[in-house]
């Protein structure tokens, strides 16, 4: 007995050393995997696509608007900045706002032309605009009939789609100035790559 | 009062007044003074009138007489005076049988009137006898004071017609009994139905009150003599005393109706008074003067007429005139075009030719908005929207004229929406004040107008490409060392485990 026992001292030491060792990297994959979430969740790590310049921000005129921005069926709401369209593209500078298009429609008037706003989606993280889009089913969430707030008004969803990037500027259907006419723009991310579509979303205003 | 007052006895008595002085009997003797009646008249520079002829008096005294004109005594207290004899047939008046102690004030507005009106010296004898006769006449058949008669009363009319005239007057011999008759005498008739008339129609109750009144539009003096009823009495001498204008004439007299007499104001702004004084008016009473023996003996043909005398005095009124000043607007406001928003304006305003020194009350300054452009009217229309009422506390320097700004009027960011085209335009205005004229500025005056029009952004041309992709930057952080360090421990204590356990089988 006592021999069998000598002749296994070296499993004590082991048995110390492979605790230490699960206790230790139990305790760092822990914390990494946290790392990891954290990572996904931190906006400091989400980078625009295609990030515009400090000139370009500054010729976007950014400013604040009161009210809010809310579409209740998918839980988005958030706050509301205006900007202008530079250099041929909106390319909102912010993650979480809404954007709305000084010179591209008809903003001032409402009534009388359409109001875009655009919203910034994230691969990897959830941000306001990824409320508007399914990912894996590559497709707007908002569907016909749900309720928009802009600010003051009330808006009506008609239609929801997506469109290619590269095809969106030449789409009639999206730049249609008409009277109440309110368009969401964002983009629909992939599980994997950059963004290759635009998600629209089009709503007209409700009669007040 | 026509009646004899006291009747005397006759019998017994003789008559001390007779033609050529003499004095028959000891009732006569005792009244003191008595001179001559007829010869007094006949001889009488201070008579300006004629006797009746001599008649038989009531009481038995003979050659008796009326007198029509006026007396002027030549001493006494009466001395200068024109005084009218009121008892019929009683010794002619005397300038020394008069004293304060018979004096006293009757009402008589008639014949107030008529005295204060006609009874003045004529040059001509012919006419002032005509004038002074009317007036005895009016004087004897006065009911408003009391005669003590001991004659009849008689018109003029009746005197011609009955007793006559003694044509040994030397008043009458003076003009010739031709001129008498044919031209005193008619003249003497209409003169006294124009006094009863007038006397009756302006006479009232003896009061009279001056008015006047500045017209200012027609820039005139209104000027009248009124009586008790409301009357204007004519024929009056009124003297205007004007400030702060030039009148036509400062002599002025009563009319039927009001006189006007034109001003020229001498201020562009008049501050005017203008008082008028009218003179010799009635009084509506007369003095009476009663003789010292009024009450001898009960035998008032002794006794001297008493006589009367007119009164007069002055009626003043005034009224006064300030021209209000019209205070002209011009006014400027800080900005008069607005492109950028939020934006502050306030507005400059001028009055001119207000009253110097003064405080302008209840001044205000109205800003309204207008979409689009604003046109100029008299009035706010009804579409305009009112912003901002600013009450600025003004008054007016001693050079007339006072500027004065409003607080800012605060135009915010969404005040007009780009592309829209608004309008904000001040009134200034203030009611009328002190000397202050109201005024107000029209709406939409354009100095006082601000235009707002916030251009539209420039829209592209093509439309846009929308980048609104963004993603997490995994490499941003580096390895996650936890993770792999994790992972990695945890293989090495699995291999641990496993050789721990494989030799543990092994050496069994």
């Amino acid at each position: 007995m006592s021999a069998r026992i000598f002749r296994d001292w070296w499993s004590i030491p082991v048995a110390v050393v492979i605790i230490a060792l699960i206790c230790a990297g139990a305790w760092m994959l822990t914390q990494g995997l946290t790392d990891e979430q954290n990572t996904a969740e931190d906006q400091t790590d989400v980078q625009l696509e295609e990030p515009p310049s400090e000139a370009d921000v500054a010729d976007m005129q950014i400013e604040a608007l009161d009210g809010e921005f809310q579409i209740p069926s998918v839980g988005l709401d958030t706050g509301l900045e205006s900007m202008s369209e530079v250099n041929g593209a909106i390319n909102p500078p912010g993650l979480h706002n809404g954007y709305v298009v000084r010179n591209h429609g008809t903003p001032d008037h409402p009534e009388r032309g359409t109001t875009y706003v655009a919203i910034h989606s994230v691969q990897g993280a959830e941000l306001p605009g990824n409320t508007l889009i399914d990912v894996d089913a590559g497709e707007p969430t908002v569907e016909k009939g749900e309720s928009i707030t802009l600010q003051d008004r009330d808006y009506t969803v008609t239609d929801s789609y997506t469109v290619p990037k590269t095809d969106i500027s030449g789409d009639d259907r999206v730049w249609a100035d008409e009277p109440g006419r309110l368009v969401i723009l964002t983009c629909l991310q992939r599980s994997s790559g950059r963004s290759a579509d635009n998600v629209v979303i089009e709503a007209i205003a409700d009669e007040q | 009062m026509r009646h004899l007052r006291r009747r005397l006895p006759v019998v017994g008595t003789t008559i001390a007044l007779i033609a050529g002085s003499t004095l028959l009997s000891s009732p006569a003797m005792a009244a003191p003074e008595l001179g001559p009646q007829l010869s007094a008249y006949e001889g009488e520079p201070d008579f300006t009138g004629v006797t009746t002829n001599p008649e038989t008096d009531n009481q038995g005294g003979v050659d008796n007489a009326t007198m029509y004109g006026a007396y002027i005594p030549s001493s006494g207290v009466l001395s200068g005076s024109r005084v009218w004899c009121i008892d019929r047939g009683l010794t002619q008046p005397m300038g020394n049988g008069y004293d304060e102690g018979g004096k006293s004030s009757v009402e008589a507005p008639e014949l107030a009137y008529i005295l204060a009106k006609w009874d003045e010296p004529r040059d001509d004898q012919a006419d002032q006898m005509a004038h002074d006769m009317a007036i005895g006449e009016h004087v004897h058949s006065s009911d408003e004071i009391d005669h003590r008669d001991i004659l009849d009363d008689r018109s003029l009319q009746e005197v011609t017609d009955g007793i006559g005239w003694n044509e040994d007057s030397q008043n009458l011999k003076a003009i010739g009994a031709d001129a008498f008759y044919d031209d005193v005498l008619p003249d003497a008739y209409d003169l006294s139905a124009l006094m009863g008339d007038e006397a009756a129609k302006y006479a009232g109750d003896g009061t009279y009150k001056a008015e006047v009144t500045i017209d200012e539009d027609s820039s005139t003096a209104v000027v009248s003599l009124v009586n008790s009823e409301g009357v204007s009495v004519p024929g009056f001498d009124g003297e205007l005393t004007v400030d702060g204008a030039e009148p036509e004439t400062t002599e002025i007299t009563s009319g039927e109706s009001s006189v006007e007499v034109p001003l020229e104001f001498t201020d562009e702004v008049p501050d005017v008074s203008v008082s008028v004084t009218f003179s010799g008016l009635p009084t509506g009473s007369v003095t009476q003067w009663n003789p010292k023996d009024f009450d001898a003996d009960d035998y008032d043909r002794a006794s001297l007429q008493a006589v009367i005398e007119g009164q007069e005095t002055t009626a003043q009124a005034s009224d006064s005139y300030q021209g209000l000043y019209t205070p002209k607007v011009s006014s400027q406001v800080s900005v008069t075009e607005i492109t950028e928003l939020p934006a502050k304006v306030t507005d400059k305003v001028r009055l001119d030719h207000c009253a110097p020194g003064e405080t302008i009350e209840d001044v205000k300054v109205e800003a309204y908005v207008e979409d689009g452009t604003i046109t100029q009217s008299e009035t706010v229309p009804e579409d305009a929207e009112l912003l901002e009422t600013f009450t600025p506390d003004v008054t007016c320097d001693e050079g007339g004229t006072v500027d004065f700004e409003t607080d800012e009027l605060a135009l915010d960011a969404d005040f007009a929406k780009p592309g829209e085209e608004k309008s904000v335009t001040f009134v200034a205005s203030a009611p009328a004040s002190g000397s202050n004229e109201a005024f107000s500025h029209e709406y939409g005056v354009p100095s006082e107008t601000v235009e707002i029009a916030i251009p539209e952004a420039d829209k592209p041309d093509d439309n846009p490409v929308v980048k609104t992709g963004a993603y997490v930057d995994s490499a941003d952080g580096g390895p996650n060392w936890n993770l792999v360090g994790g992972l990695g421990l945890l293989t090495v204590a699995g291999g641990l485990i496993f050789g721990a356990l494989r030799r543990h089988k092994t050496g069994n």
